[in-house]
């Protein structure tokens, strides 16, 4: 298991989030999005311009870009 | 209150159904459109079923009660603040765990609650398993299967909230928070009891546990009673950020518990909209497809419209001369038909453009493309101090800029919607769109299409241009952090379209018949008057008031003529061409407006032009004024807006003016 | 995603025709739309040549349209060939795509007939047809037919 933030997983790949590190409302709306530690995370793919990334988390589908998935730490599952 | 009214709130998250599923109970015809934000104001109906009158509050979705954007505030003020008798949660069959997160802080306000489990036909054709009756011993609380869109559970819904309603008591159901938080929850809430008013208003334990979750919408709720500071260094002394992870945490604890019980094979898997995802979001497809699709909509907005033009042309024209024939005495015949049928009828020829235009956009709506136009264009939009959101109001801004201000209630940051409201009205809305048919059509007939395109264009530079100005000046700072659901890519029913289609344009022929109407009559008695005057001649009032302006516009390449319909293109774009008909006097004789422009000695093709990006540029409409003001609730700005737009227009029409003057 | 596999060499035989055949048109039509754009040729040797036989008025944007379809269309088959079953996704999109442009021709030429008729017009009494037949409509019998054919797939993606 590696630790590593979300934006370094590549689309496919899939992780579990240890920890949001964001502060202040951003990790308040993050957790409300279901982004909570233990919560599995896919990566779908990222926009053709290569931000944001869209996520698959919950059963939907979320987009962030790379500067707020930073702030998420995850182990990759394999 | 009367025993046999009922208060209901349609509460959950968004898109989820709320609005359709309102609209199904009601009768109503409020905005649906596939993306999450499409409803941003509370909007009640009645409904009598079984001897009750039922009022039915939809609210704009959130996905807690902690509120980030203006429309989730309403939303959460409702339910917290309003008291109504039955919250009705509208829960996302194929998006359960997330919605139960909703549910889960609803639960603990102690309301009388239902659950309308939508869209459960989409959960079926997935293969879910879903179980109702484990659902409801599980939480506690009445759910009913709905399909909003096809009418299916509608009235049991009903049922089952006349029914909650005679319930004597309820329970609220709670979460148990863990020994160190929930200790910290009975000290805050022996704290508020000493304050009598707030435990008829709020159940305490919710209380509590919302200042422990650090909301500090309730924080400032209470900040007035006598127990705030004690509140205050409880508060101070544990770490809320901590305590927010922990019992957010806690929560999907709770829900991924009971979750495999209600249902079954409910997990994520390939589906067609991810299929459809994956091309239309391609890193090098993505884009070119996005431009593709706009340019077919303009195309198809503008060719298709053409035949039918000519129909409603000929009928003008027709009843202009029957008018100018028959009815006697003669200024009457003129009022009628230089008046009303030559002003009216030139906004009436732009119909079939307009509705085959709010016929496209509301497929982009309903198909889910429009989150996908954010998520693919953000990184544009950051650039330019923008974010994806706000791409959302610009695109809704081709329809109309009024829902389009509006819509910019669901960007969280204040600057980020300030600079959108303020470049919105640079997207040129479905009224200003006669002026260019009418103009570009007459002065460049063969590469008309083109000459659009580009003003379109021009608009949207405009408005790019501007933002990135506003973001390094006045409304200096980082575009906020990008958040956004895209929802699953849907099928857009033809009824759905239609029906949209139908209450946009009609809208359109309304405003014809009222507002157009009104000026087209004001603009004639100006031409006509005073008494004896040559009709429409410099000596008449329209003249005078032509003339006074006309010193500031001729620089751009305007006549008086033209100068005053510009002044009366205040009140609504499409009066701009109604003024030009009244005053070209498209009743009189066989000649449509196009043919007397052309005759026209002072009106040449750089004029047009000219005008065309005027028209563009300059404050869209008494409206769009109104719903700036209020949005951003100050004069200052909507001041801003409109001196802004009219120094951007004039600039950029001298421009085009004198620079094409020159190279003539 | 099993029950795919058995017919994804239809599927790769079909994305690289209609690929081919789009791109073969777009490229054409774009090469010519660029030479009457910057006058580099006497138009109407063109207009009775080539251009006529393919029905490909100059229009430039319509034949970029036509090379993107295409694009997708081989992307489809780039990936299926890689052993990727979500190239299907692309030969689907491409599918739906060149069926949208397809109708939107239509419609157009439905329009300018309606006008045509309406007017009873003398001066465009040249216009038939052929005149605004573009590759997009004929070149859409291929993925309609492939929608047809595949129409059921699509929906069973849910299951
Ligand atoms: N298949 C299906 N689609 C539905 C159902 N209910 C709603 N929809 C569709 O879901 C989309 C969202 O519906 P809305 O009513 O606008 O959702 P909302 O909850 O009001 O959304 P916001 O106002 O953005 O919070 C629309 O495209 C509807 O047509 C349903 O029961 N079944
Ligand atoms: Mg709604």
């Amino acid at each position: 298991m590696v630790e590593s933030t979300l934006n370094d997983l590549r689309p496919g790949e899939k992780a579990r989030i240890i920890k949001v590190l964001a502060k202040g409302t951003v990790r308040r709306k993050l957790m409300d999005m279901g982004m909570v530690p233990g919560s599995e995370i896919e990566v779908v793919r990222t926009a053709p311009l290569g931000d944001p990334i869209e996520f698959r988390i919950k059963g939907y589908s979320l987009s962030m870009r790379k500067q707020e998935a930073v702030n998420v730490v995850v182990e990759t599952i394999v | 209150m009367a025993d046999n009214r009922i208060r209901v709130a349609l509460t959950g998250n968004p898109n989820v159904g709320k609005t359709t599923l309102f609209n199904m109970i009601t009768g109503s015809r409020q905005h649906v459109g596939n993306w999450p934000g499409v409803t941003v104001e509370k909007k009640s109906g009645f409904k009598m079923h079984k001897g009750y009158e039922i009022e039915v509050v939809d609210l704009p979705g959130t996905y807690s009660l902690t509120a980030y954007s203006l429309d989730e505030v309403v939303a959460r003020d409702f339910i917290v603040d309003e008291k109504p008798d039955v919250v009705v949660q509208i829960v996302d069959a194929t998006n359960i765990e997330r919605n139960l997160y909703l549910t889960t802080q609803l639960m603990e306000l102690g309301s009388k609650m239902i659950i309308a489990l939508n869209m459960y036909d989409l959960a079926e054709e997935r293969g879910d398993k879903l179980h109702v009756e484990n659902m409801e011993k599980i939480l506690a609380m009445p759910v009913v299967l709905t399909i909003a869109s096809d009418n299916v559970g509608i009235s049991e819904l009903l049922d089952t909230v006349i029914a909650e309603k005679q319930k004597e008591n309820h329970h609220s159901r709670e979460i148990g928070y863990g020994d160190e938080i929930e200790s910290r929850i009975i000290e805050v809430e022996k704290v508020l009891s000493q304050e009598d008013g707030l435990a008829s208003r709020y159940p305490l334990r919710w209380l509590a546990v919302r200042l422990l979750d650090g909301d500090e919408n309730i924080l400032r709720k209470i900040s007035g009673s006598s127990v705030a500071l004690q509140i205050k260094s409880i508060l101070e002394s544990v770490d809320i950020e901590e305590y927010e992870a922990l019992m957010a945490d806690k929560r999907y604890e709770v829900i991924s518990a009971m979750f495999p019980q209600m249902c079954e094979r409910c997990m994520t898997r390939m589906t067609t909209s991810d299929m459809v995802d994956r091309v239309m979001t391609n890193k090098y497809l993505g884009i070119p497809i996005f431009l593709a699709l706009m340019w077919g909509a303009f195309e198809l907005t503008f060719s298709f419209a053409n035949p039918f033009m000519v129909i409603i042309e000929m009928i003008f024209v027709w009843l202009g001369e029957t008018a100018a024939f028959y009815i006697r005495p003669e200024w009457l015949a003129s009022l009628i038909g230089e008046g009303i049928i030559g002003g009216v009828g030139s906004v009436f020829l732009f119909i079939p453009n307009i509705f085959i235009l709010f016929f496209l956009l509301s497929m982009l709506e309903d198909s889910g493309y429009l989150a996908r136009a954010a998520f693919i264009v953000d990184r544009v939009m950051y650039k330019i101090g923008l974010q994806g959101k706000s791409f959302i109001p610009m695109l809704l801004g081709f329809g109309c800029n009024v829902p389009a201000i509006m819509a910019t209630r669901s960007i969280e940051d204040r600057m980020d919607r300030m600079a959108t409201i303020m470049v919105v009205p640079f997207i040129s809305c479905g009224a200003r769109l006669p002026i260019y048919i009418l103009f570009a059509g007459t002065f460049f007939s063969k590469n008309a299409g083109t000459v659009i395109f580009c003003i379109y264009l021009l608009g949207i530079l405009v408005a790019v241009a501007s933002a990135k100005l506003l973001r390094t000046t006045t409304l200096k700072g980082h575009p906020a952090p990008f958040i956004l659901e895209l929802p699953p890519y849907r099928v857009p029913t033809l009824k759905n379209s239609i029906r949209h289609m139908w209450d946009n344009g009609s809208m359109y022929i309304r405003k014809a018949g009222t507002i157009i109407l009104g000026g087209s009559v004001v603009i004639w008695l100006l031409a006509a008057l005073p008494w004896g005057v040559e009709y429409g001649s410099e000596d008449s009032f329209i003249g005078i008031v032509g003339h006074a302006i006309q010193p500031l516009l001729g620089p751009l390449g305007f006549d008086w003529k033209i100068s005053v319909s510009l002044l009366f293109g205040f009140v609504a774009k499409e009066i701009v061409v109604a003024s030009l008909g009244v005053l070209y006097g498209v009743g009189d004789d066989e000649l449509a407006l196009t043919d007397s422009l052309l005759a026209d000695p002072n009106m040449y093709g750089i004029t047009a032009l000219s005008l065309m990006v005027f028209s563009l540029l300059y404050m869209p409409c008494i409206a769009v004024v109104g719903i700036i003001k209020k949005e951003t609730g100050s004069w200052k700005w909507t001041a801003f807006s409109v001196a802004y737009g009219l120094a951007v227009a004039w600039l950029l029409a001298f421009i085009v003016f004198q620079g094409g003057k020159l190279l003539n | 995603m099993e029950q795919y596999s058995g017919r994804s060499k239809e599927k790769m035989f079909f994305a690289f025709l209609a690929g081919f055949l789009y791109l073969l048109a777009g490229s054409i039509q774009f090469v010519f739309s660029l030479s009457t754009v910057l006058d580099l040729f006497p138009v109407n040797s063109f207009e009775n040549g080539l251009i006529g036989l393919l029905f490909a008025p100059s229009d430039l944007i319509g034949s970029l349209i036509l090379v993107l379809i295409g694009s997708i269309f081989l992307y489809g088959l780039i990936e299926l060939r890689n052993g990727l079953n979500e190239g299907i996704a692309y030969v689907y999109v491409g599918i739906l795509i060149s069926i949208l442009f397809t109708v939107v021709y239509v419609l157009v030429i439905a329009g300018n007939w309606m006008e045509l008729y309406l007017l009873n017009d003398t001066e465009i009494c040249g216009w038939d047809i052929l005149y605004d037949l573009r590759p997009a409509i004929y070149l859409g019998i291929l993925p309609l037919c492939g929608y047809l054919i595949w129409r059921k797939e699509f929906r069973a993606m849910n299951k």
